[in-house]
């Protein structure tokens, strides 16, 4: 039982073995007092309104230790990781493993690290790695996190590979995983990463993730983040990205795994003609808890964005999509798009939706819908009078929902992967053969 | 464009037509808020004691409460402390039985105010009840009204006379608890309107009442109490404006309406009350609390506003959609200028099975001035085949004005159906430009669009009402508007 968050607080030594600046010990410090201070968010707190965190307070995590890395890699071949084409980067229980990633430090223009070992990109992102508002998490993440990835493209360096990291929790006991990476792309770089999470069937953990991402003028990244733990693990996780002027942030975030998934992404448009594309895609059955919150900040003229979330559920599962939008003062030519597309499924399935426009330039075109409904009768009885069975053409439309998501995802392994995951997670059996 | 922004500054400067201050003798309590006051309250209307109990348990209700800090508006913490809670026209004991005997001040004020008591009479065929601060001075067509059973009275007059069924509904749509300001208004309401359709009737009228805030320091605190009885329908409008005058006057009114079987009501809101001037100082705080109970299958309340004046409005008109087939609706104007805040919407709450309801927010914010919409729809598990529509659109002037949407949409149910829109943009320059190539000059062009802009929910207005609103708007926008 752990009523109290800073009870999460990892004892000092036991994070890693290696000695970190006296900056950073300090920060820690400061942040684990936050914790105490702020504790769990509760549902009091506007961003928190719809999402309990009873279930959570219930386990008694212990956070993971540097010795829980070595856990069993039996499991990796049934994760089918290092079939992938992409490079793979992977780390298990938080803690990097050189050994097991088919990356290396090969090519040309962009550098790959554990940040941990990284102290030159820890000092240089002092300011971004010691913030956290008033996020508990944040905080809680800042105090106790392990490792994570430090990631560096050089100006003008387009990565032809595409990098996938995969993040795999895997323990008996119910592991808290602090992860902390900082993603930075130069002048007119481009990178496309897949960021996965992955846990075992007998995995209880809850993986605390914050995400740094800095794109400077005229870089490109293609970030598709994919949520697929086993329904028994948790995870809080955040992402702060900052586009530069003619830069451009363009993000997938899939969900499926997780008993309880938390995503939040927030983005400054801190240039001229940045630009940032968010979709996501959410399904939940079971009892299932997915909850996004997205920010995107015009903070100057000339920025651009355009979002669109789908989220089907199921059973007993609850969806949660907070969308907010905000033009500063003087940002002027401002066009920005959001929709939130809901199916629900299931009686006792329910989703709380709440785009946001806060404006304060006037001219803008800024615009937002919701929608939440059932599968088309219409459609569905098309299809049936087609001789489909009911279950097939359910599956179809349901099928379709999803495709508009998934089909944008411009890597063609990565799509049949998605789909085929897709159809496995809804249980669409019926599909399995035709579709891929 | 930058004669554009001349225009503006010029235009904004234009100043609140209604604003003047009639100095009539008042008798005031001293300003404070304790059970005292209540007690005061109380006697002087000679209530009997189940309302002095339940205004008593609403204070005490009151006092575990603190002020909402959610909505999207700031000022100065209110001392509750500073105002007066009873203000009443002098001559209690005498009151005037015909407008010959009213004080020929008041009448100079409705006639100020353009409102020429007799005509409209005839005219208009309305009756009218004026609330001139907190009570009520003269009721018109009352008796007409009785031929079909209909009670139109000051929420006073309702209590003595009906106090079953002000007993039996009063606080049952918005109970004391339900926020900070409505457990004020609870404990400490001054008068208002009474409205019974009886079963079975069309109200041949449409009932309006008037209110008017005067004396200075004077909170004012209606309660609108409005029933509408199985298969019946009524049409009520309410319209307000206020005199000019630099100390914040807090306004927390509480209107309940409820709806049986097959009934409707109809209930439009013209709102002009002094918005404070160019550098935000004075105007009227207006915490409203506005909800209508659909009980009966069938029932159908739908609110409409336009909402041009207040230096804050905070006023989310909602409908709690509980018989099945029920409908609800909500048709809203916000117009900002200068530093005014609005932080207005609905809430549409669907219990029944098949209720329906549409939203339809037009908000307009020019000046310095922040506009929000924030609704809520919250379908529930029983609410089979619920279908909502909303639409809310922001129109922006001016580049240091500033609009917000902040809608929650909550389901539980798979069988709904809910759609949401939102845009927010500024007056298209390509439409202007049209308009201009015709002759037209800049300020009706603007106008003219603007004009279009609200139109869905203006014809939702009574005719009366549509033209009143139409001016207002009018006057707001070319005192807004390059």
């Amino acid at each position: 039982m752990t009523d109290v968050l800073s009870e999460l607080l990892p004892p000092c030594e036991s994070r890693h073995s290696l000695a970190e600046p006296d900056w950073l010990h300090e920060k820690r410090q400061e942040a684990g007092q936050a914790v105490k201070k702020l504790g769990f968010p509760n549902s009091g707190i506007e961003t928190w309104k719809y999402t309990s965190l009873h279930r959570l307070k219930k386990v008694d995590f212990r956070p993971a230790e540097i010795a829980d890395s070595t856990a069993d890699t039996t499991v990796m071949p049934k994760l089918e990781i290092n079939n992938s084409k992409e490079k793979t980067v992977i780390f298990i229980n938080g803690f990097f493993r050189e050994d097991l990633g088919s990356y290396k430090n090969t090519v040309a223009g962009i550098k790959i690290e554990p940040l941990y070992n990284n102290s030159n990109m820890l000092e240089k992102n002092q300011e971004c790695i010691s913030s956290y508002s008033n996020d508990a998490f944040a905080a809680l993440n800042l105090a106790g996190f392990s490792d994570g990835i430090s990631i560096e493209v050089d100006d003008n360096a387009i990565i032809s590979e595409t990098i996938r990291l995969v993040f795999i929790g895997e323990h008996r006991d119910p592991l808290l995983r602090n992860i902390k990476n900082i993603i930075q792309l130069g002048q007119n770089a481009q990178l496309r990463l897949i960021e996965e999470y992955r846990s075992g069937f007998s995995d209880f953990g809850l993986t605390n993730v914050s995400t740094n991402i800095v794109l400077q003028e005229g870089a490109r990244l293609n970030h598709h983040r994919l949520q697929n733990e086993a329904i028994s693990s948790s995870q809080i996780a955040k992402i702060v990205a900052s586009v530069e002027a003619n830069a451009s942030y363009n993000s997938d975030s899939i969900v499926l795994g997780g008993q309880l998934t938390r995503l939040e992404i927030d983005v400054a448009l801190t240039g001229e003609l940045a630009t940032c594309r968010l979709n996501g895609l959410f399904s939940g059955s079971g009892e299932q808890h997915i909850d996004h919150h997205t920010t995107v900040r015009h903070q100057v003229g000339d920025t651009h964005s355009e979002e669109l979330y789908r989220g089907i559920l199921d059973d007993k599962s609850r969806g949660v999509f907070n969308g907010k939008v905000i033009v500063e003062k003087d940002a002027q030519k401002i066009t920005a798009k959001q929709a939130s597309n809901n199916l629900l499924l299931s009686r006792t399935a329910e989703i709380d939706t709440k785009p946001e426009l806060q404006i304060y330039a006037d001219d803008v075109k800024c615009a937002h819908g919701a929608t939440i409904g059932q599968l088309d009768s219409a459609a569905l009885f098309y299809l049936r009078s087609r001789g489909i069975s009911e279950q097939k053409a359910r599956a179809l439309l349901i099928f379709a929902f999803a495709e508009e998501i998934i089909k944008t995802i411009p890597v063609d392994n990565l799509r049949s992967d998605l789909e085929r995951r897709f159809i496995g997670h809804n249980q669409m059996s019926e599909l399995k053969s035709e579709a891929l | 464009m930058a004669s554009n922004a001349e225009n503006i500054d010029n235009l904004v400067g234009q100043s609140y037509e209604a604003g003047f201050y009639t100095d009539i003798e008042q008798e005031m309590l001293p300003p404070g808020l304790n059970e005292a006051t209540i007690r005061f309250i109380s006697a002087k209307k000679n209530e009997p004691e189940w309302l002095l109990e339940w205004r008593l348990k609403c204070y005490q209700q009151f006092l575990s409460m603190t002020e909402p800090v959610w909505a999207n508006v700031t000022y100065p913490s209110i001392d509750l402390q500073t105002i007066s809670y009873y203000a009443a026209p002098k001559r209690d004991e005498d009151r005037p039985k015909s407008l010959d005997e009213i004080d020929p001040k008041i009448l100079e004020t409705y006639e100020k105010l353009g409102i020429p008591l007799q005509e409209q009479k005839v005219l208009a065929g309305i009756a009218v009840d004026i609330v001139f601060d907190s009570v009520s001075v003269h009721t018109t067509f009352r008796e007409k009204l009785a031929e079909v059973g209909v009670i139109f009275c000051s929420f006073s007059d309702a209590v003595r006379e009906y106090p079953d069924l002000v007993r039996k509904y009063l606080g049952t749509v918005v109970p004391a608890r339900d926020n900070y300001f409505s457990a004020l208004n609870s404990a400490v309401f001054s008068d208002g309107s009474f409205v019974y359709i009886p079963k079975n009737t069309r109200c041949p009228m449409e009932l309006s009442t008037y209110f008017r805030m005067n004396a200075e320091n004077s909170g004012q605190f209606e309660r609108t109490l409005i029933i509408a009885d199985e298969g019946s329908y009524v049409s009520y409008l309410e319209g307000c404006t206020a005199p000019m005058r630099d100390e914040n006057q807090l306004h927390a009114a509480v209107v309940e309406l409820v709806t049986m079987d097959d009934a409707e009501i109809k209930y439009s809101t013209v709102q002009n009350w002094y918005p404070g001037d160019e550098d935000g100082k004075g105007g009227i705080y207006n915490f409203v609390t506005k909800r209508a109970d659909c009980r009966g299958k069938r029932s159908k309340v739908s609110w409409t506003q336009v909402e041009t004046g207040s230096a804050i409005t905070w006023k989310y008109p909602s409908c709690i959609l509980r018989g099945d087939y029920s409908i609800g609706e909500f048709y809203s104007v916000a117009l900002t200028n200068n530093l005014q805040q609005a932080d207005t919407g609905t809430k549409m709450v669907h219990l029944g099975k098949e209720t329906k309801s549409t939203i339809i927010s037009k908000g307009i914010s020019a000046g310095k001035s922040e506009n929000a919409y924030r609704g809520l729809v919250r379908v529930g598990g029983s609410a089979e085949n619920a279908r909502n529509y909303t639409q809310c659109d922001s129109l922006l002037l001016g580049d240091r004005s500033a609009a917000h949407t902040f809608p929650y949409i909550e389901c539980k149910n798979p069988t709904a159906q809910i759609e949401h829109e939102a845009s927010t943009s500024k007056i298209s320059e390509d439409q202007l430009f049209y308009l201009r190539s015709r002759g037209i000059q800049q300020e009706d062009a603007i106008n003219m669009i603007v004009n279009g802009f609200c139109k869905e929910v203006l014809k939702e207005l009574p005719m009366e009402f549509a033209v009143e609103a139409q001016k207002l708007l009018g006057i707001s926008l070319e005192g807004s508007v390059g």
